[in-house]
């Protein structure tokens, strides 16, 4: 039995304090919604901040133990710096099997979230870039996937206000088919080093068809002084922390949201009220009329791991495509009328190529600032996956941030040659300044097949993992195949000798989950509508990458907050409209 | 033996198997700490014994004298491997496929960082746009 912790009923209830929640939340506290509250699992905020004190509590960034747990912790990846919760386990690249639920072999669902407040966007890579006309159109233009319920005109000027939200430094020139009604609001962030020498061996050259441009991706990292944060000033990297918050995170609008003064000093109308430690375990909808979501099923952990109840006039998950899944597929059909909840799971496989070319002096500044975008539109799409490759600026230690495995094969090769001291320095260093790592992220085609199911083995606290079903199909492969053959052509024409251009067996996860309960007009085949509402229940929106009918080859953080938005506006306009 | 004194001797010897002098004191306390974790008989002492009197010949013969004595005694190929391994990378892997424990100073202090003339993933700066332009100090240890 449950605890109702709310006599009345909140306007709305958010559940998750990512990135899809804090823009909803700040939109909707910015338009002065009566009371929202936001459900958090996560239960610490990264900068100063209390429930009592509201929004005196002043929101000065607290990232340094953040810093302190990745220097210490001898596992360096994505979620290193980021408390595991042992409550709420979030999955590792190392121990993936600790929380996800997989087959011990063949291509295994590879990426990674984070279950803290903020959300993924504390370690995320930055690039903010729009998807392309036709991805929302694949069925229509390519016969393949599905079309999405809205077009790239309906949503351009959302892209537009995403990028100015989230602070986006590009490059006007290079927007390619994606047109754009506004400029970016900063100016793009430079090349790296290696970046300027690709530039310089592939000038003019086209593969297939398509020239090889190389142009500076669009980023939410500041190129100036942008929303009260500082420029980008050249950390090795951001990922899996920025150490100074150049680089956006979703702590921005949260703040904002909890009533943290803008750089006007302007306030949001109606503060938020943010309760952290509560991880949602149900959906429940009203028993005589099961159109409407009754209350949500929360634990308290920090209330002894109680169940707790509580009402809203309006529901939103924003939990991450699986975590929403997940509690979906535990709430009796809830949301599910068409079998797609759970569906549908995407990501971006990435081919990885690796070579050594002449010097290049990787280790330095962000992560990525070279992508070439010319390979991601055309008929071949038709019979292969589009590819968007990206330039790595950390040599072949992409996703470790330790170049641990460089070093120790040097250093047998050179005791083996009966080689000590100085030269096993200048090896090191000779090898690591020539490693380039060409990440071309792959298209990958909606699969019913491809899900999150509840598996029977249970998390700490006994609620069910994630059991992932995932392959990738022939589509995407052949796009991993055209992939390679262009990073061999740019790699070989930087110096690289061809017999040392490798890949890797399997692709790497780019950690984009998306697809879980995608949007669209037919509910029979869809499990929201186009602003996030479900077909089955007036009252509940599912928000975030899990709203993706398709994903075509952009990284998914800009289109995610350009729904978000889009939703919170025909939140807003419901739920005024009720109130006046 | 007191820890110092111990961390002096690692030092010593780290010099010798690098062929450095500025090496830090806490990065080498760091690292010790991590080799004797990874093997509780680390062979410092008997290590230091042997190859800290070799350090006054001309560097290719005491080179090829420290390989010889380090292929002689295959724990010591392998403790040179780890301490090598420790210094530039920052982190040491057991046999078994785990990660020893390490403070903080051990990844920030490993010699790869300076090599490639930056600084450890975490530490803020050097400065807006640096990373266009070709280093100027690398491999300037």
């Amino acid at each position: 039995m449950s605890t109702d912790d709310d006599a009345h009923v909140h306007d709305v209830v958010i559940v998750g304090a990512g990135l899809a929640g804090s823009v909803i939340a700040a939109e909707l506290a910015e338009a002065g919604i009566g009371d929202v509250v936001v459900l958090e699992a996560g239960n610490q905020a990264y900068f100063d901040w209390s429930p009592t004190h509201g929004p005196e509590s002043g929101f000065t960034d607290r990232r340094d133990g953040l810093l302190q747990t990745y220097f210490a912790n001898p596992d360096k990846e994505d979620n290193s710096p980021y408390p595991d919760l042992a409550y709420a386990p979030s999955p590792m690249h190392d121990s993936d099997t600790d929380y996800f639920v997989q087959p011990p072999a063949g291509q295994r669902f590879d990426s990674t979230y984070m279950r803290v407040v903020g959300g993924t966007t504390y370690h995320w890579l930055g690039i903010a870039i729009r998807l392309l006309p036709h991805d929302f159109e694949m069925r229509s233009r390519y016969g393949v996937g599905v079309d999405w319920p809205i077009d790239y005109e309906e949503i351009e000027p959302w892209y537009a206000r995403a990028e100015q939200e989230l602070g986006v430094a590009g490059d006007d020139t290079c927007a390619g088919p994606a047109w754009r009604s506004t400029p970016y609001p900063m100016p793009p962030i430079p090349h790296s080093y290696l970046d300027e020498r690709l530039k310089e061996a592939v000038a003019s050259d086209r593969y297939d068809g398509p020239p090889v441009e190389v142009t500076p991706p669009p980023v939410a990292r500041n190129s100036i002084p942008f929303g009260g944060r500082p420029a980008c000033a050249g950390s090795n990297n951001c990922t899996p922390i920025c150490p100074i918050q150049a680089k956006y995170d979703a702590t921005v609008h949260l703040k904002r949201a909890l009533g943290q003064p803008d750089v006007s000093g302007r306030r949001v109308a109606r503060p938020v009220d943010l309760r952290l430690g509560a991880l949602l375990v149900e959906v429940v909808a009203d028993r005589d009329s099961p159109q409407r979501i009754e209350r949500l099923e929360y634990i308290d952990v920090n209330g002894g791991l109680t169940r707790r109840s509580i009402r809203a006039r309006t529901y939103v998950l924003a939990m991450h495509a699986v975590e929403s899944a997940k509690v979906l597929l535990s709430s009796n059909g809830v949301a599910n009328r068409s079998g797609q909840v759970g569906r549908n799971l995407m990501d971006h496989p990435c081919q990885m190529t690796y070579a050594r070319t002449g010097p290049v002096h990787p280790w330095r500044g962000p992560l990525v600032t070279g992508t070439i975008e010319t390979f991601r539109h055309g008929p071949e799409l038709r019979e292969r996956a589009a590819i968007r490759p990206e330039f790595q600026n950390t040599g072949w230690s992409w996703s470790t941030f330790s170049p641990g495995t460089t070093v120790s094969a040097a250093i047998d090769d050179m005791l083996g040659q009966g080689l000590i001291g100085r030269a096993i320095t200048e090896r090191i260093a000779d090898d690591l300044r020539r490693e380039v790592t060409i990440d071309s992220l792959l298209e990958q085609l909606p699969d019913p097949s491809n899900q999150v199911l509840l598996s029977d083995d249970r998390d700490p606290i006994g609620l069910p993992r994630p059991k992932l079903v995932y392959s990738i199909d022939g589509y995407t492969h052949a796009g991993g195949d055209f992939a390679f053959g262009l990073a061999r052509s740019i790699l070989t024409a930087m110096g690289a000798d061809p017999e040392g251009v490798a890949a890797t067996a399997t692709y790497d996860g780019a950690g984009h989950l998306l697809g879980t309960h995608r949007m669209g007009d037919d509910p029979s085949t869809s499990v929201t509508d186009s602003f996030g509402r479900c077909h089955d229940h007036h009252n509940l929106r599912l928000v975030g990458c899990g709203s993706f009918p398709t994903i075509g080859t952009a990284n998914p953080s800009l289109t995610l907050v350009a729904l978000a938005l889009r939703t919170a506006q025909d939140m807003i306009t419901e739920l005024t409209g009720r109130q006046s | 033996m007191a820890d110092d004194e111990r961390t002096d001797r690692f030092v010593e010897l780290s010099r010798l198997l690098l062929e450095m002098d500025d090496l830090s004191p806490v990065s080498a306390a760091a690292y010790l700490h991590m080799l004797d974790d990874l093997d509780s008989s680390w062979p410092l002492d008997a290590m230091a014994e042997r190859l800290l009197p070799l350090r006054n010949l001309p560097p290719a013969e005491r080179n090829a004298r420290i390989v010889a004595a380090l292929d002689e005694v295959a724990a010591w190929r392998r403790a040179a491997t780890d301490l090598l391994q420790v210094w530039y990378s920052g982190s040491l892997t057991r046999t078994n496929g785990d990660l020893v424990p390490q403070p903080p100073e051990a990844y920030l202090g490993a010699l790869v960082w300076p090599l490639l003339d930056t600084q450890a993933p975490g530490l803020p700066g050097p400065f807006f746009g640096e990373w266009a332009y070709p280093p100027t100090r690398v491999g300037s240890r």
